[in-house]
Order: structure tokens, then C-alpha cells, then sequence
């Protein structure tokens, strides 16, 4: 593989480009989709191929893709890259300004403390049978669903500036839910929630604990039929791991995005209300507000060596205790404000476009202690977690979200719950409404593999580490 | 492809006791992106696939091979009769399709033929000469897609299974304000877009677009809808016209059929054979496309039924593709007699980020975009920053108050998890109550 990319990437530059990158990725998944006590799909994809060429030639970019490596497939791939560029040039105003960096050589396989795609399938069914068919014992539960994925991927990124890099990851997506009926209301739970992607391999699925999960989630869905709703037009919430980690992704990561300024999303994913004058000067939070986006840190699924435009990983930080500091860049984009490129520019397979996404886009925790300690330091308010609805505008500025269960707090003690408790807010006012975040015993990985963006569509896999943090006097009056 | 069918027929003869589909796909597109009235990137991408699987005794394994031929399809396929038996049962188990109609692909043409990247760069130097004059850049995407391969069963199914869809978003973003109002074209032929026309479409919400931008307090609000937001609610109240909401509990359709739940002057169908629609030859099961009534004169009529559920549920199959065919019926009254009979109001063009917070109930939340207006004494008066609505769908249209006489292609793409493009034809429609929740104080 090492010395067809080599040979791609020589052949494309012998031809004449300002820069090309040839990427290459090696994908195996390995999916389980069992309803109501039974399995529905077993599935596997194994040494699916893809590889990418990525021209600049006159100041324009010119990229195709292909899973077909056959030696006219790869020829057409490159022809159809150079004649993208050229072709657009005609439509282009400026050339884009692409600044060097160094090449980056180097190796590095993140492998799991247990291997999925090792052990025998009968051992994983084994192991989720118990689960699935205990999800099926509330009374008034009418649906169960348990999944989980596993993936695997080599990569290969080599550039024309000699960058020549290979990573090979495991990352594992799971997820159950029941949903419980009295006849005519449905209220759902689900453990660990939609952002429970994290990087390993079959360990990830016993470090959630299923099994303890299974009587508790078939409990609270069944109480949630009968629970009130939030009364309050506005209330302190403290927001649990998982549900800050979406609010985090959709408020923040998007957000700061910079082809979103310029507009380059505008047609699909949509814009952001951060402008080039804001670095340096906006509050974004309050000073508990520390977020860098890392990809150096092999925990988290958006590790990297480079990212797929040839950018060394690094840890960026782009909000210091409130403070917008950089952004998420490209090379393209980061010349455009003045900034070093954050090493966010990346793809999900060979064949797909980089763009700048999401790696491991961290809240950085507090000094709150644990979540125990700050319930505890919450006189009246509500614990909300594990997101059932999401929403935000065109510009990330205004969100709202659902989350399945919340817990009432009075006088520092859980004295109840509530249904679909509903928060909104406007990204900067709610982010400089936190008081606390729970401190580095409470922070974890959480993360998605469906992180949309871009078209043709990618969905990426990437993290966002959190601890619970307390926001003060959120809206939470919303009902349809 | 030829060559491929004849190897996995020889591998379904190896093994006499099993049942097996294979889906080949031969899947290309070229993605034309452009922003601030230039090229951003475009994209040449082909991805070749069989999907496959193997099924005996209640028992299913599926499995992707990328860029497959005979030997990988021979491994992966010995390698699910080894563990087939090992697996648990699924007492819902239902074999393949087995509808033997075949598409006649009659007329159908390669959309990238009328649509060389060259001709796409001319329709897209024309507008943005056009726009820009008027103190706007355009921004969007220019698709073409190109899907051809087969479905291969065990059951003696053999089709073709081709598409070949175009689509032109366009978005004319002012530069000063960021006001954004957008104009599309789908369809199988770019000889199909009057380029024109399109953009004295594009100019006519341009103008609406130069308004002086203003707020508006949460509340209810009398509503005219343009045909993209009409398409995105139908799509998601539908979706509770599907065998698998249903048989998950959160149907807001079930045990209403034949019941009037909206007004009369509502209905909608699945119509895959519509002339003035991208043609779907198949449903996802390989079943030929039928037309399919949801909703007749205000009365809920039919579920979405493919193979599987229509035997889970003990219901027949009607083939349908659903929502990817949706046409709305028109009205009698033109947009312009509709905004004039709004004494204050609010034009909403397309929708954004909406995702159910209940599903059963219909309640959501969600986004306006590409356009809010407000609307006083029969008159578009300002722009309006994006709303945030949060509403039960299936209140929308009970409070239906008129109905379009400009039904609208709408193309769609499911950019995803597997990117499709589709159509529907929608008119405008006026609703009344319709619940805005909070302002997002942007454009």
C-alpha cells in the first residue's frame, strides 16, 4: 500500500502542482442490531479501500476519489482531479494562498486493550445476549434496541512536501434504549446516550457497564410516563457528561469552524456567528470556560499525526477561560485570518474531500469537584442529561435542547425527575451563564460517529471530553 | 458488472441451501461547490459495492465488499455459511423480496451528459454576473449523480437498478447584510433547466432580500410556508407513515386510517411515476415503485408497507418509496393573493435543523433559513432574522388555512448516511398558530 501511494502521489506531481496530497484508508466495521430480544443484523465490512487526490494547480483545487484500484480507475482518478482544478479556475477570483509545512514522517498504531475484530463472533453475541433479552422485561416497555459498531481503519496520508504518515485506530459506537407506553405517551431512555463513540476496542463495552444499566434504564423510562414536566420559566441546570458533550459539539465546535465564516458551508452545513474581528476579543463564556481542540491525545478518537492536509497534530486551544483565542483552521483558511493551522482539516475515507472538522474538541474541567459535590452545591435547579432532541440555527447561535430524563434538585439532593426537559439559550449568553465545571475525576471521553458535514456527505468520528458543569438561570419554558 | 452477476451465480449454485441477495452498485457524482461567487472545490467521486446477504433457518448475515469481484465475494460468503448456523434465530425472519416486475428504463438518460462540469461553469458565471450587480454573491452546489448496477437474488430476482439525478442548490447571499434566499433545480437532465428563468426566480426573492431586517417577539403567528418548508414537514410527519413507526410504538398515524385529521383541502401522495419528479424505478427492497395516498381530502389513507413489515404487521406491501416522491396538490389561490390576505404574518422559505421532540406527538423543533419575512397589511415588508419554531407537525396542516396554486419541484438530497437525491412538488400553503419559540438574532 506504502509503495502504491508513494508511486500515486509521484506520478501526480510529475505532472506540476503547486501541492497534492494522496491519501489512502483501509476501513473494517463490524456491526450488531438486535430488536426486542432478538438479532436483526449482523454485519461486516472488511478492507474497504479508498483513496483520494487532492491537486492545487493555479491557485484552485481539483480532487477525486475511487474504491476501484484498479490501474485505469487510479488514471481516471487522477485526470479527473487535474481537470477539476483547471476546469475551475475560469470560475475562481483569487488563487488560493496554501503556506508550506514541514514534512512529517512517522507510524503509529493506537491498538485496543481487546481487539473486536479478534474475537470470535459467538464471544460478542455471547456477551450481548443477556443484555438485549433483559431490555425486553418492563412492564409497559413496548420497544428495546441495542447496537454497537466497531470500527477499524489504516490510514495512509503522503504529500508533496514529503509528508508521509500511517495510523491504524479502533473505535467502538454503542448504544441501547427502551421505549415504555401507557397506551398513548412513549418516553424513551437510552445508555450511554447518542455521543457514547470512543476510541478503543471491545473494553469500551464493559467500561460503560451494559449489563447494571439494563434495570435502570427500563425503570426510568417506565416512571417518565407519570413524571411532571419542568414548571419554571427559567432555571440552574447542571449538565451531565453526555448531554454537554452535543452541547459543546453544536455551540462551540461548529461554531468556531472557520470555512464557516467565509462561507464555503453555507449550501449544507450552514455558517457561524464568529467573525475574523472576534479572535482575541470575544467572551464566548465565562472564565470556567477553557476548550482546545487536540489532537495529539491518543485517548480520544480524534487523534492524528497530521491532519489530511498535512499539518502536524497539536493542541490548540481556542477558548481560554472565556476567551476566543484561535480557531479550527485549514492551511487555506488559517492564512486567511492570520492564524497557524490548527491541524483540523480532515476526511472520513480516502475517497471524501478533507474539510475542517471536530477531533478532540475538549472542555477543559473545573475545580468543582465531583458531580456529587456539586449537587450538593446547588440549592434548587435540575440535573439534565442523555440528549433526546437537537437543534440549532444556521448560525450556531441559537440552540435548544430535549434531553430524556431530568432530575429535580432541591436544597443540594435529587428529590425527584422530570420528563423532555427543555433548555434554550444563545451560544455566548449561555456559555458565560456557567459557574462551575466538575473537576478531572468527572472528565471522560465522549463522542459520535455521525458527525455530518459537507458534500458529498461525511459523517466523522470524533471526541469531546467534558465534566458536568452548572449553568445559571437557563430558559427551560419551551413546549410545543 | 456482467462479469460479476455470472461469478455470484455460481457461488448461490455452491450452496443449493441457502438464500442470498446481492446489491451491486456502481455509484459516481460530481459535486460542483461554490461560495462568495467562485469555484470552492469540485469533486469527482466513484465508490463501487456489493452489499450482500445471506439468509438460512430465521437467520440473516450481511456483509460490504468494496471494489468486489468473484473471489472476494466467494470468501466473504464462505465465511457467513460457517457462522449462518451459529447465529440466533430471529422469529420475525422474513425472506427476500419477491415482486418480479421489472422497470422499463425506457428514455432514461445519464444526467452527467447534459451536465459537463463546463456547462455547469457557464450557468454558474451567468448568475453570478447576475446576482452580483444587485449587491449579492452566489453560493451552492451543483450535483450530478450516475447509479447504475443490480439487485441479484436467490428467489430469482435479477434487476437493473439505475439513477441518475442532477440538482442545483443556489443560495444569493447579499454581502453587506448576509440576507440569504435560495433557488433549486432537480432533475434527470440539465436541458431541463431554463437557466432564465431560474434566475429571475432567484431575483424576484433578491428583492424581498434588500427589506430592512427586523425581529419579531415569540408567539403564534399566521404563516405562509414556501415549498421547501412544506416538503421538510411533510417529509417528517410522514415519516410516522412508515411499517417500522408503527410497529415501534411512535406512530402519530396509528389506528387513524380512513379518520379526516386535516382539512380538506389536503392531499398528499407518494408519486414515483410523476412526470415532473426524479423517477425511482424500485423501492429499497427491489419491489417496482408504486404511488402510494397518504392523504386524501384530509383523510389519513395508507401506510408505507415494504416487504419486511408488511409481513411483521400481517398487512399487504405497496411497493412505496414514500416521502422521496411526495406531491402535495395544489390550491386555487396564487402566492400573491395569499401574502395579501395576511394582515401581519410571516413568510418562511426553508427550514433547518429540525429534529422531533416527541415523535408520536408530531412535536418539533427547528430553524428557519434562506428567507423570513415579515408580512403586514398584505405585504412582504422586512426581513426577519432566523426563528426558531417548536410545534406539533401534525398542527401545521390541521390548521391548514389555504393552499398554493404553485405547486414547486423541491429536490432533496440525503447527505447523510447514503447520498440520494430526490423530489417532490409542493405549493405554498398559509397556516395559522404556528408557534415561533425564539429569535436567533441572525441572519
Amino acid at each position: 500500500m506504502k509503495k502504491r501511494v508513494q508511486n500515486i502521489l509521484d506520478r501526480v506531481m510529475k505532472r506540476g502542482v503547486q501541492f497534492a496530497d494522496v491519501r489512502l484508508t483501509v476501513t473494517d466495521s463490524e456491526s450488531f442490531s438486535f430488536e426486542r430480544g432478538s438479532l436483526k443484523d449482523y454485519g461486516l465490512s472488511q478492507d474497504n479501500v479508498s483513496i483520494g487526490i487532492r491537486v492545487l494547480v493555479g491557485g484552485v483545487f481539483g480532487f477525486a476519489g475511487t474504491n476501484d484500484l484498479s490501474a485505469k480507475s487510479i488514471d481516471a482518478a487522477i485526470s479527473a482531479a487535474f481537470r477539476n482544478a483547471e476546469e475551475s479556475r475560469r470560475f475562481r477570483r483569487s488563487a488560493i494562498e496554501f503556506p508550506a509545512q514541514k514534512a512529517v514522517v512517522g507510524s503509529r498504531v493506537i491498538a485496543p486493550k481487546e481487539d473486536p475484530f479478534t474475537m470470535s463472533y459467538a464471544d460478542k453475541i455471547g456477551w450481548f445476549m443477556p443484555i438485549v433479552q433483559g431490555l425486553t422485561g418492563g412492564k409497559r416497555t413496548i420497544y428495546s434496541r441495542f447496537e454497537a459498531e466497531f470500527r477499524r481503519q489504516y490510514k495512509i496520508y503522503a504529500n508533496s512536501e514529503g509528508t508521509f504518515v500511517e495510523t491504524t485506530r479502533w473505535h467502538v459506537n454503542p448504544e441501547m434504549s427502551v421505549l415504555a407506553s401507557d397506551g398513548n405517551a412513549v418516553m424513551s431512555r437510552t445508555w450511554p446516550g447518542m455521543m457514547a463513540a470512543r476510541a478503543g476496542g471491545f473494553e469500551v463495552m464493559r467500561d460503560f457497564a451494559f449489563p447494571e444499566h439494563v434495570e435502570t434504564i427500563i425503570a426510568e423510562a417506565d416512571q417518565l410516563l407519570d413524571a411532571p414536566r419542568i414548571a419554571e420559566e427559567r432555571a440552574d441546570l447542571i449538565i451531565g457528561g453526555s448531554q454537554l458533550a452535543l452541547q459543546l459539539h453544536e455551540s462551540v465546535g461548529h461554531a468556531t469552524e472557520a470555512d464557516r465564516i467565509f462561507g464555503m458551508e453555507i449550501s449544507y452545513a450552514g455558517k457561524t456567528f464568529v467573525k475574523p474581528e472576534h479572535i482575541g476579543k470575544l467572551r464566548y463564556g465565562s472564565p470556567q470556560m477553557t476548550v482546545v481542540a487536540d489532537s495529539t491525545d491518543e485517548t480520544g478518537i480524534g487523534f492524528n499525526l497530521t491532519d489530511d492536509d498535512g499539518v502536524p497534530a497539536k493542541r490548540a486551544t481556542i477558548i481560554k477561560e472565556g476567551l476566543l483565542v484561535d480557531l479550527q483552521t485549514s492551511r487555506e483558511t488559517a492564512a486567511l485570518l492570520g492564524l497557524e493551522p490548527s491541524s483540523n482539516m480532515l476526511a472520513v475515507h480516502g475517497s471524501d474531500i478533507p474539510l475542517i472538522r471536530m477531533n478532540n474538541l475538549n472542555l477543559m474541567p473545573g475545580t468543582a469537584g465531583s458531580l456529587k459535590d456539586l449537587i450538593a452545591d446547588t440549592e434548587k435547579g435540575y440535573l439534565v442529561d442523555l440528549t433526546k432532541t437537537w437543534s440549532i440555527d444556521d448560525s450556531r447561535n441559537n440552540f435548544q435542547f430535549t434531553t430524556e430524563i431530568g432530575w429535580k434538585i432541591e436544597q443540594g439532593k435529587i428529590t425527584g425527575i422530570v420528563k423532555e426537559p427543555t433548555y434554550y439559550g444563545i451560544t455566548t449568553e449561555f456559555w458565560n451563564s456557567c459557574d462551575a465545571v466538575c473537576s478531572e475525576s468527572e472528565w471522560k471521553y465522549w463522542g459520535t460517529f455521525f458527525c455530518g458535514k459537507g458534500e458529498p456527505g461525511q459523517a466523522m468520528q470524533l471526541s469531546h471530553k467534558t465534566a458536568p458543569a452548572r449553568f445559571r438561570n437557563v430558559v427551560v419554558n419551551v413546549k410545543a | 458488472m456482467d462479469r460479476l452477476k455470472g461469478e455470484l451465480k455460481k457461488i448461490m449454485a455452491r450452496f443449493p441451501g441457502y438464500g442470498f441477495r446481492f446489491r451491486y452498485l456502481d455509484w459516481e457524482t460530481d459535486f460542483l461547490r461554490f461560495y462568495r461567487s467562485q469555484a470552492n472545490y469540485n469533486i469527482s467521486k466513484r465508490t463501487v459495492v456489493l452489499n450482500g446477504t445471506v439468509e438460512r433457518e430465521k437467520r440473516k448475515f450481511s456483509f460490504q465488499i468494496a471494489d468486489p469481484d468473484g473471489a472476494k465475494a466467494t470468501a466473504m460468503v464462505e465465511r457467513a455459511v460457517s457462522l449462518l448456523n451459529d447465529l440466533p434465530p430471529d422469529p420475525d425472519f422474513t425472506s427476500f423480496e419477491d415482486d418480479p416486475t421489472q422497470y422499463d428504463y425506457h428514455g432514461f438518460v445519464k444526467a452527467a451528459d447534459s451536465a459537463p462540469l463546463s456547462r455547469k461553469l457557464d450557468i454558474l458565471e451567468q448568475a453570478a454576473a447576475a446576482a452580483g450587480p444587485l449587491g449579492f454573491d452566489i453560493y451552492g452546489t451543483f450535483i450530478t449523480v450516475n447509479s447504475d448496477g443490480f439487485l441479484l437474488q436467490s428467489n430469482g430476482l435479477d434487476k437493473r437498478i439505475f439513477v441518475s439525478p442532477l440538482m442545483l442548490d443556489m443560495k444569493a447571499v447579499k454581502r453587506d447584510t448576509g440576507v440569504t434566499v435560495i433557488n433549486s433545480f432537480g432533475g434527470t437532465s440539465l436541458d431541463g433547466l431554463d437557466p432564465a428563468a431560474f434566475m429571475a426566480e432567484l431575483a424576484r426573492k433578491m428583492k424581498w432580500a434588500t427589506l430592512p431586517i427586523t425581529d419579531v417577539a415569540p408567539g403564534d403567528y399566521t404563516v405562509i410556508l414556501g415549498p421547501q418548508a412544506v416538503h421538510t414537514f411533510l417529509s417528517y410527519l410522514l415519516s410516522a407513515a412508515y411499517g417500522q413507526a408503527l410497529d415501534g410504538g411512535v406512530s402519530f398515524f396509528e389506528g387513524k386510517e380512513g379518520k379526516p385529521l386535516f382539512p380538506p383541502a389536503l392531499t398528499v401522495a407518494s408519486r414515483p411515476d410523476h412526470p415532473q419528479l426524479i423517477p425511482f424505478p424500485y423501492n429499497g427492497d427491489g419491489h417496482i415503485a408504486r404511488p402510494l395516498s397518504f392523504i386524501d381530502k384530509g383523510v389519513f389513507r395508507d401506510f408505507v408497507m415494504n416487504h419486511y413489515y408488511a409481513h411483521k404487521l400481517n398487512r399487504p406491501k405497496n411497493g412505496s418509496v414514500g416521502v422521496a416522491a411526495l406531491v402535495m396538490e395544489p390550491g386555487s389561490e396564487p402566492l400573491e393573493q395569499m401574502i395579501a390576505g395576511v394582515d401581519r404574518g410571516l413568510y418562511i422559505a426553508n427550514l433547518h435543523y429540525m429534529n422531533f421532540i416527541n415523535r408520536k406527538e408530531t412535536s418539533v423543533t427547528g430553524l428557519t433559513r434562506d428567507g423570513t419575512f415579515l408580512i403586514e397589511k398584505g405585504k412582504v415588508v422586512k426581513v426577519v432574522n432566523n426563528l426558531r419554531y417548536t410545534v406539533k407537525i401534525s398542527s401545521v396542516f390541521e390548521n391548514l388555512a389555504a393552499v398554493g396554486s404553485d405547486q414547486q419541484v423541491v429536490p432533496n438530497s440525503d447527505n447523510y448516511f447514503e447520498f440520494d437525491i430526490s423530489a417532490g412538488l409542493v405549493p405554498h400553503i398559509l397556516t395559522k398558530g404556528f408557534k415561533i419559540s425564539s429569535s436567533t438574532r441572525t441572519i
